[in-house]
């Protein structure tokens, strides 16, 4: 019974999943044959994200990245408000 | 800009939406404000986090059951008058998953925690007893070391464990260890601390950056290569609790932040207190590993329990001598006034966010984070 | 990564603020409906409608993929996660949404093995550490979450997986709008659009609303300064008369979608003729099954499941309030039978539900007459 993460999901925390919460990670490294890359979020940790979306990604891109895939390569700066 | 400006007509909400908004609000706390009860048919993890279905729990099932009014008060600790003295007992479990953590391990929690509800409850720690729950299989090399960490944390307390009892469970039961100790502590004669003694006006003080304890057990138990900087902040609050007693009943109340939270707490007491609580969302010292982890899992760091902090009301004309006060405490150089009490909502946490917008800080429904004390 | 920090600047937020209180006509009322569970959230956790004056409403429609997974379906899950081979594994919020008899909670406090992961990645890592057990994903979320359920299935079919299998309950974001949008009693002036959504469908299908309803769409970032200035952009074409789609986002969403995210979904998935959304009924063509190449990993053929419509409980008005046609607490229910403890429906089931988001943070937010903001 050595499951990670067996907790309910609490109301006082928004379930980030469902409500389509993405963030921002920097790739750190890619595995090609797995389709897939290591990223580091700004807390610092690692974790294993699917890279099938992003066309040539490569190592210090900047991603968008939702439930364990990246959805976009992201600019560095955001652009101003009108 | 362009457009006129607002009339007192439409700036003011429209009444009718607005009177059916009260009442339905009304009726909400009429049922809120009713004795929690017990229905379920069982237990599940939500009852072990420290918020709603514990309260009902305990509330309903347990309280009723022992019809004891010292119990009734549900106080971080029990007072038994003994021949004029005023003794304080209090009891604690620890089952916390993994054993040892960044900053940590079980057996520290298990004396610092029991030693916090005295110290936050007014009274100076003076023995401990200490039993253990030990898994088959578990190595003498763990058992050591959490003994050693057992001492170590008593010695510093300036603690004595008195009593104590060993089981062992079957492999496949307890996790390793399971260890309960009881504390048995005696009032400081300063102590004029009580839960319902909050007043409109008095602040909020807390002892330091909230959210580290069970940030550092989540991270622990990842699967991410750990390179955060969060530790548990596992420590005896006694110090902090001896600094702030000196402010007599201008220190209202108070209490350490395990399960559930700060906002656990906060709702506790404006319950208690019947007041309201309004906390400065910018005033609260959250580290930054904490707010982007916390930020990342989706959970709110003031639901996130402590190991070395406490909460504390204080009268307004103190704040600021009580604050700087705990700021001289070893390890407290982080403390911070985050809020006030209030009038209104009654028995409600409202937090202004820093952009200016308010919300309610409710109590816990579910358990973000179980097993992590 | 300074993104957060700049985008909650309390400054940006008063001066949005007071731009938005002079644009809004006083004697009009403006409705602006938002469709993204994260927008939901970022309004009550910044408490973003305390900046709004009190003739701009902030409506909570279908946003929530969550909550719009109907009872049958919760209840063909938790039959799945019974089966002592399977351990079944899905989103925190999924955990307390009840079906006709409980909760997927309920079945884990009494035996069945449901562990709760944060991608369907950790979920196939399950599968790769129990290889004598069943592991079933319940997959849910809208075209956002559909490309990681995607490319972790491929992956798992690559590695020739298998004890993996999916319980696809994919939903699509446009059909539920163009329902809404087709219903008589909706009246809205404009919409804030998903963020992230579109970062995957671009925001270029979005302009069937202005075109074809008549209403201005702003796609909107998360932060609470990208909502308010998605709200200034919507009173700003109201009061030029315009109607038009524009992007506040463009930071992150494009104009035309990912390529990429279409071929992997068009590879593992395939729309379902119809699905229904609880609260709103059936709805064509707006839910996703696994393709037939992808057979093998779908759970709803794996394993034998009733397929039972439940209907939703009589005293639940989770539809009307959906379409934002009544608020949460005017709903019979609200606060009293159904509570976030013990929710009737799915509005009040998941943290971004309307109900939910409302008795978690929004009671007594507003208590004291908003203080109108001046715009001389």
């Amino acid at each position: 019974m050595n499951a990670e993460h067996e907790s309910s999901c609490a109301h006082d925390t928004h379930c980030i999943t469902c409500s389509d919460a993405a963030c921002a990670m920097r790739l750190l490294s890619v595995d090609e044959s797995k389709a897939s890359g290591i990223c580091v979020d700004e807390a610092g940790q690692h974790s294993e994200v699917l890279l099938g979306l992003i066309t040539s990604p490569a190592p210090g891109d900047l991603l968008l990245v939702h439930a364990g895939a990246a959805l976009q390569r992201l600019g560095e700066t955001p652009t101003e408000l009108p | 800009m362009n457009g006129g400006s607002i009339t007192a007509a439409s700036a003011s909400a429209r009444p009718v939406d607005d009177e059916r908004e009260r009442e339905a609000l009304a009726r909400i706390t009429r049922v809120r404000a009713n004795a929690p009860r017990f229905r379920d048919e069982r237990i599940t993890m939500a009852h072990g986090a420290g918020g709603r279905a514990t309260d009902a729990l305990v509330r309903g099932l347990l309280l009723p059951a022992f019809a004891s009014p010292v119990l009734d008060a549900l106080d971080d600790a029990g007072i038994i008058a003994v021949d004029g003295l005023d003794l304080l007992l209090t009891t604690d479990s620890f089952v916390v998953r993994p054993l040892r953590f960044p900053g940590g391990s079980i057996g520290e929690l298990a004396v610092n925690g029991t030693i916090n509800d005295l110290a936050v409850a007014g009274a100076r720690p003076l023995a401990l007893t200490l039993s253990l729950v030990l898994e088959e299989g578990l190595t003498a090399a763990v058992l050591r070391e959490e003994t050693a960490a057992i001492a170590k944390a008593a010695a510093s307390a300036g603690v004595v464990i008195v009593a104590g009892d060993t089981k062992v469970v079957e492999r496949g039961h307890a996790d390793g260890m399971y260890i309960c100790t009881t504390g048995l502590g005696r009032r400081d004669s300063r102590a004029k601390l009580s839960p319902a003694a909050l007043q409109p006006g008095d602040h909020i003080l807390v002892s330091g950056s909230i959210g580290d304890h069970g940030t550092a057990i989540m991270l622990a138990r990842g699967e991410f290569e750990l390179e955060s900087t969060v530790v548990s902040d596992t420590r005896s609050l006694w110090p902090a609790a001896d600094a702030l007693l000196d402010f007599g009943s201008a220190l209202r109340c108070m209490r350490d932040a395990t399960r559930g939270g700060v906002a656990s707490v906060l709702n506790e007491l404006a319950e208690t207190s019947r007041v309201g609580v309004l906390v400065h969302e910018q005033q609260v010292p959250v580290l930054p590993g904490v707010a982007g982890a916390c930020e990342l899992l989706g959970i709110d760091p003031m639901y996130v329990a402590n190991e070395g902090k406490l909460v504390a009301v204080v009268a307004a004309s103190v704040a600021a001598d009580a604050l700087t006060a705990l700021r001289a405490v070893p390890g407290c150089d982080a403390a911070a006034d985050i809020g006030v009490v209030t009038t209104e909502p009654e028995a409600m946490v409202l937090v202004i966010s820093a952009l200016g917008g308010r919300r309610v800080m409710d109590r816990l429904t579910g358990d973000p984070l179980p097993r992590i004390c | 990564m300074k993104f957060v920090d700049e985008f909650r600047n309390a400054e940006l937020g008063s001066i949005l603020s007071e731009r938005i209180a002079a644009l809004a006509e006083p004697d009009r009322h403006y409705k602006i409906m938002e469709v993204c569970g994260g927008h939901t959230h970022t309004i009550y956790r910044y408490g973003v409608a305390d900046l709004l004056p009190s003739n701009v409403e902030l409506v909570h429609g279908p946003g929530c993929p969550v909550c719009v997974i109907p009872m049958g379906r919760v209840d063909d899950a938790i039959a799945i996660a019974r089966r002592p081979e399977v351990i079944f594994t899905c989103f925190g919020d999924m955990m307390r949404v009840p079906g006709g008899s409980g909760t997927l909670l309920e079945a884990k406090a009494e035996g069945a093995d449901v562990r709760m992961v944060y991608s369907p990645l950790d979920a196939l890592r399950v599968a790769g550490a129990n290889p004598d057990r069943q592991v079933v994903f319940f997959a849910v979320g809208f075209e956002t979450t559909a490309p990681s359920t995607a490319l972790t299935l491929m992956r798992a079919k690559a590695d020739g997986v298998r004890n993996f299998s999916v319980f696809c309950n994919h939903v699509t974001i446009l059909p539920p709008i163009r329902a809404l949008l087709d219903s008589p009693d909706l009246r809205l002036d404009g919409f804030i659009g998903p963020g992230h959504v579109c970062t995957i469908v671009g925001a270029r299908p979005f302009s069937f609303i202005p075109e074809g309803y008549g209403k201005p769409v702003v796609i909107s970032g998360f932060e609470p300064v990208d909502v308010l200035c998605s709200v200034y952009m919507i009173l700003t074409q109201l009061a030029e008369g315009r109607c038009e789609l524009e992007n506040q986002y463009r930071r992150v969403v494009p104009h035309e979608g990912n390529a990429q995210a279409f071929q992997v979904l068009g590879e593992v998935f395939e729309l379902r003729p119809h699905f229904e959304w609880r609260g709103l009924g059936f709805i064509s063509q707006s839910a996703l099954r696994l393709s037939s190449r992808y057979a093998a990993f779908d759970a709803e053929q794996r394993f034998p499941i009733a397929g039972v419509r439940v209907a939703d409980p009589k005293a639940c008005q989770c539809g009307e309030v959906l379409k934002g046609v009544i608020k949460p607490w005017e709903c019979k229910v609200f606060g009293t039978a159904c509570t976030p403890e013990h929710p009737i429906g799915t509005c009040m089931v998941s943290s971004e539900g309307a109900c939910a988001a409302y008795y978690n943070f929004g009671r007594f937010a507003r208590q004291r007459p908003t203080a109108p903001v001046a715009a001389q």
